[in-house]
This record gives structure tokens, sequence and C-alpha cells, in this order.
């Protein structure tokens, strides 16, 4: 009985094909929309806490100035008009807190249209050990605090179409690649790295650093450290933890509006079922009708209705997954296009958890909004097909 | 033997301005195998009488006695202790139905169409094909089995729907107007059909139509605003 109700409930959505169709695609719609904002919500805490892990320092200190936009700035990739002397830099360094330390000069060369920015990052000889997960896919490291060479991100290599020995003009001056980083997909692979000392004469700032990444022997002990170099008059000093949870503070405070979206599909879509069903209870009166004069039971008749709503339901959520992950890239061109900052890598979790709450819920909602109508329709007197029901 | 029979059969329809009375003190016996042909002018309660008949519909006053059980009467007549559902198992059960529109489903081949009660009453699915085809066959229609109401003619579909009133093998089967929206060869069909079951199959029949000429072969029931005539 439950079979061929379904079978004769494919049967009539088949013959309303095109009503069936945009139904479905409203629920489908619905279904990615709520799990892209799910998904989003989760994928770029993770992307930030990714990139924050790979920077491999705790502590940041930078140039006077807003602490935070220093930071951000840093994750991103872009010049910071504040720079550190470099006899404070050896003052901060010296602090017993400070394990290890990496000094870094960047800085971000708009190219001739405007439309995009090469990131040069002068760094000093810690940096391949204290950043994580860095490692060479060919090549070497510079040959010396000073030599006119570059390591290239992997993306860098790639686009450009760049190999060991050949040469980059970099403000006029022609360097060597000498190595090429391995994929990690973070800001990186989109980076050219220069010795420290080079990058800092070839931008014409000599002996200015745009900021020191620490790394503490005890992260405990973060708090004096900053304190103390809080009396210093031109540096800012800030944890990388509060500068993670400083963006995600932006996030939380559009978290309600992201929900509210989401809910907002589902509402959609709870709508969208329940409209098709009460038009479908309604067209279909009359044979609903001739159903009962034959003396099709009410529960039959209940089943056949409704399931048109779980067939429709299902559906539209199966065609809402796929949708989801075909979405998936425009979704995440359209956030890096408008938000301030996205961290590198895919920021839209798709995992099976969330895919899978949002079709449930979908689908519980659809599922629930057939009731009413197919109830209507259950109730039907064997009347309507002698007297009023149409055919 | 009286298979069906109904009882100073009354309904009336509130109206807003007073009840109009359908039909007033109908009694009918219905014999096992007769055709009956039930005629009268448009509103004089055919429709009504045999919806009553036919257990849709109950009556305000009197009584339908099926097989000697009272099976559905009206307020005044006490019992209405018969529920829908059963009513309906009893439609399945005994009965067939043949409507002036054809009503079948749309999305539906004439086959899913005519399996129907089969199905309904539980029928396993290669039984409801065996006896399903058997029937459009026994209707002329073997090899249109698989089309769907929308690819066949009304003669065609009104044969469908008289397979589908037919396939489950009812004791009695009732048809409103079931030739008015079609033309005379077809009418013609149709009622030849109806005299073949009612001899070869030993079936009852009870057709409503405001054709006079229409009444042939058993008794004819005449009715007048809502009373039996002759
Ligand atoms: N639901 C209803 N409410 C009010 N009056 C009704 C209702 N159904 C039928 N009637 C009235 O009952 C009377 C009998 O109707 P019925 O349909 O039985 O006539 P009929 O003989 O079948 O007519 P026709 O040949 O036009 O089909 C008519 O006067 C009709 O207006
Ligand atoms: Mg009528």
């Amino acid at each position: 009985m439950i079979v061929r109700s379904f079978a004769l409930a494919l049967a009539s959505l088949r013959f309303r094909g095109l009503r069936s169709a945009l139904t479905a695609l409203g629920i489908g719609l619905a279904t990615a929309l709520a799990a892209t904002t799910l998904g989003f919500r989760v994928g770029y805490e993770e992307a930030l806490e990714r990139d924050v892990d790979a920077m491999g320092y705790q502590v940041l200190v930078t140039g006077k100035g807003c602490p935070h936009e220093a930071a951000t700035l840093i994750l991103r990739g872009g010049s910071i008009p504040m720079y550190i002397q470099q006899g404070v830099a050896e003052h901060i360094v010296s602090q017993p807190e400070v394990r290890d330390a990496t000094r870094f000069f960047m800085q971000s060369v708009s190219s001739e249209d405007g439309r995009s920015a090469q990131l040069y990052v002068g760094v000093d000889e810690r940096f391949a050990e204290l950043r994580p997960g860095i490692a060479l896919q060919r090549g070497a490291w510079f040959s010396s605090a000073v030599a006119d060479e570059v390591v290239l991100g992997y993306n860098v290599a790639e686009y450009r179409r760049l190999e060991l020995g050949d040469s980059l003009v970099v403000q006029g001056r022609s360097l060597t690649v000498r190595g090429v980083l391995d994929k990690l997909g973070t800001q990186d692979d989109g980076t050219v790295f220069l010795p420290l000392a080079t990058a800092q004469d070839l931008f014409e700032r000599r002996d200015r650093l745009t900021g020191i990444g620490l790394q503490l022997h005890d992260i405990g002990a973060a708090g004096t450290l900053i304190d103390r170099l809080y009396e210093l008059p031109s540096v800012q000093v800030v944890r990388m933890a509060q500068v993670q949870a400083t963006i995600l503070g932006i996030l939380t405070s559009v978290e309600g509006l992201l929900f509210a979206f989401g809910g907002l599909c589902l509402l959609v879509a709870w709508l969208g079922v329940l409209n098709a069903a009460l038009l479908s209870a309604y067209e279909r009166r009359g044979e609903m009708g001739v159903l009962r004069a034959i003396g099709c039971s009410t529960p039959r008749l209940f089943l056949m209705a409704w399931a048109e709503s779980i067939l429709l339901a299902a559906i539209g959520v199966v065609a809402g997954l796929a949708l989801t992950f075909a979405m998936r890239g425009g979704f995440e061109a359209f956030v890096r296009d408008t938000l301030a900052f996205v961290p590198a890598g895919p920021v839209v979790a798709l995992r099976p958890g969330i895919l899978a709450s949002c079709g449930m819920a979908v689908l519980a909602l659809c599922v629930l909004a057939g009731v009413v109508p197919a109830l209507r329709s259950a109730r039907q007197t064997p009347m309507t097909t002698i007297r009023g029901g149409d055919s | 033997m009286t298979i069906l029979a109904a009882e100073h059969v009354g309904r009336d329809y509130p109206q807003p301005r007073g009840v109009v009375r359908a039909l007033d003190n109908v009694s009918l016996a219905i014999e096992a195998g007769e055709h009956v042909t039930v005629t009268g002018a448009s509103g004089s309660g055919k429709s009504t009488l045999l919806a009553i008949l036919g257990l849709m519909e109950r009556p305000t006053r009197g009584r339908v006695v099926f097989r000697g059980d009272v099976v559905s009467s009206g307020r005044e007549g006490g019992d209405r202790s018969v529920s829908a559902s059963r009513l309906a198992a009893l439609r399945l059960e005994h009965m067939g139905f043949v409507f002036q529109d054809f009503r079948l489903l749309r999305h539906a081949s004439a086959l899913d169409n005519v399996r129907l009660p089969l199905e309904f009453a539980g029928a396993s699915r290669a039984t409801s094909r065996v006896e399903a085809e058997r029937w459009l066959d026994r209707v002329g229609l073997g090899d249109r089995a698989h089309r769907k109401p929308g690819e066949l003619s009304r003669g065609e579909m009104q044969r469908v729907a008289l397979a589908r009133a037919l396939v489950h093998r009812p004791a009695i089967v009732f048809a409103d107007e079931p030739t008015a929206n079609l033309d005379r060869a077809n009418a013609e069909r149709v009622h030849e059909l109806f005299a073949e079951f009612v001899r070869d199959d030993g079936l009852t029949v009870v057709v409503a139509t405001h054709h006079h000429d229409a009444a042939r072969g058993g008794r004819e029931v005449r009715l007048r605003e809502g009373v039996v005539e002759s």
C-alpha cells in the first residue's frame, strides 16, 4: 500500500511536471542557502584559526597604530605604513619571556592596472623555522642575509611560470629565484619572500621593520610582557588569540543576521510546499472524491496525498545538497569580494553533519507542511464526484 | 431476491431560504440481476437517489437495506451506527460506480485506473494486473491499456471507467448519466455493455438518465420532484 501510494503520487507529480519542478527547486534553493550559511559560519572560524596558527607566533609587535588593523593587514597581506626601528626591535627580542622571534618587513605592490597586488615579505633567518608547515618544494632558502634572491610561494611560481634560477624583477632590481615553497593553502602561497635586508633596501626602508612575531617560553606570561612593552612609545603589542577573537567578533555581530537568513530560507521552503500541497489538494477534490467513492479508505487517501509532499521534499532536498556544492565556489568568491577580511583557504565548511542537519530540517518542515492539505484531501466526501467537483 | 432496497427514503438539503426536498418518501426494491433505469427531469432527484442507494450519502428520513441489513438511515430512522469507513468498505466490496464525466485519474494509465479498486482491496500487483487487463479486453480496449486518459477518446474513457466499475466483481453498479457526454454511437456501445453484463454476469445495474428512450431492457423508475411516479 505504501509503495503503491508513492508510485501514484510520483505519477501525479510528473503529470504536473513544471509546477513540481519549481516547488522542488524552491526547496532545493532553501536547503542550499541554509547549508551554505551554516557552513560559512563554521568554515570561516576554522579558516581563521588555520591562518593564525600558520603564523607560528603568539604575540605580534607592530608600529604604533591600531594593533588589530595591523594584525588583520598582516594576516591578509598588505603594506602597513608604520614601522619599528631596528634598535627598538633588539630591545623587544631580548626580553626574558621571548623564546624566539622573527622580524619581517612587508610591502604590497599594486600591478600597473591596479587590479591586483603582489605581496613581498622580507624575512629573517628564523622565519622558516618558526612558521609551522612551511617547507621548500624545490630549491633552497637564501644563500646569505643580503642575497638578491627570492623564495616563491607555490602559486606565484605556478602563475608566473618561474623556475629555479629564473630572474624576477622587483623595483627595477633583478632577483634570482632560489626556492619554491610547497602548497600551504594560506596567504603564503601568493607571497614572494626575500631576505629581510634585501627587502628593506629594495623598498628604501633601511632599519625599519613592519613587525616582529614573538614566540614565548610560556604563553601565560604574555600579559606581563605586553604590559612591559606597553611602556615603549612607538610600538603596539597584541596577542594573536586576541586578533582571532576580534575578527570573529565581527562575524558574531552579524551572526543573528546569518541565522535569520537561514531561518527565512526554511520558511520559504515551508511556504512553497504548503502552497503546492494546498493547491494540489484543492485541484484534486474531484480526484480524491472519486477514490473515496470507489471505496478507498481515509488513511490510504491521506497517505496518497501526503506522499506527494514527502516526495517533493525529498527530491528538493537532494537537489539542494547538490546545489550546495555547485554554489560553493560562487559563494566563496562572493564572500571574498564583499568582506573586509577573509582567511585563506575554503571558508564554507560542507561537513556531513551540516549538510545532514540542514537537509533533515528542510525535509521535516516540508513533510509537516503536507499534513494539513493531505488531511483535507482525505476528508473529501464522495459526493464531490456527483455534484460540484471538477474532473 | 432483493439485493438493495430504499424504504421511505427522503433527503432534504438545507438552504438559506428553507430546505430543498430532493427526495420524498421513495421506496424501491432492486432485485439481484435487475437492470433499473431511473429517469426524470433535471432536478427531479436522480443523482440524489443514486448517491443514497450507492451509500455515498445518507438519507434524511427512511433507510437503505443491503442484503437484509440496514446500512444507512436518516436521523429520524434512529440508527446511524454504520460509520463512513464501513460504508466505504461496503462500496469497495459490493459496488461499482460510473460517472457522467468519467472521473479517471489523469496521470495514471488506463490499466492503473482500472486496477484501483483491486489495489484498495489489497489485491497483489499481479492479480490486479491480470484482472484489469481482462476487463479492459472485455470493453474492447485491450490495446489501450497503457494510454493515459488524455490519449483516449471520450467513448474509450467511459469504457475504461466501466472496466474500473466492474473489475472487483461488485454485485451492483450505479451509473449517473453515463452517456450524457457521449455521442450516439458511443452511448449505444455503453448501453450495450451494461446490458451484456446484466445478461452474462448476473450483474445488477442502476442507471440514471434523463433520456426516456434510454430506458431499455429492465425496469424504469420515473422520478418527479423527488417522488417516484411509477
Ligand atoms: N448540495 C445541495 N444543496 C442544495 N440543494 C441540492 C444539493 N444537491 C442537490 N440539490 C437539489 O436537489 C434536487 C435534486 O438534485 P439531483 O442532482 O438529484 O437532480 P437530478 O435529477 O440528478 O438532476 P440532473 O438531471 O440535472 O442531474 C435539485 O433541486 C437540486 O437543486
Ligand atoms: Mg444528476
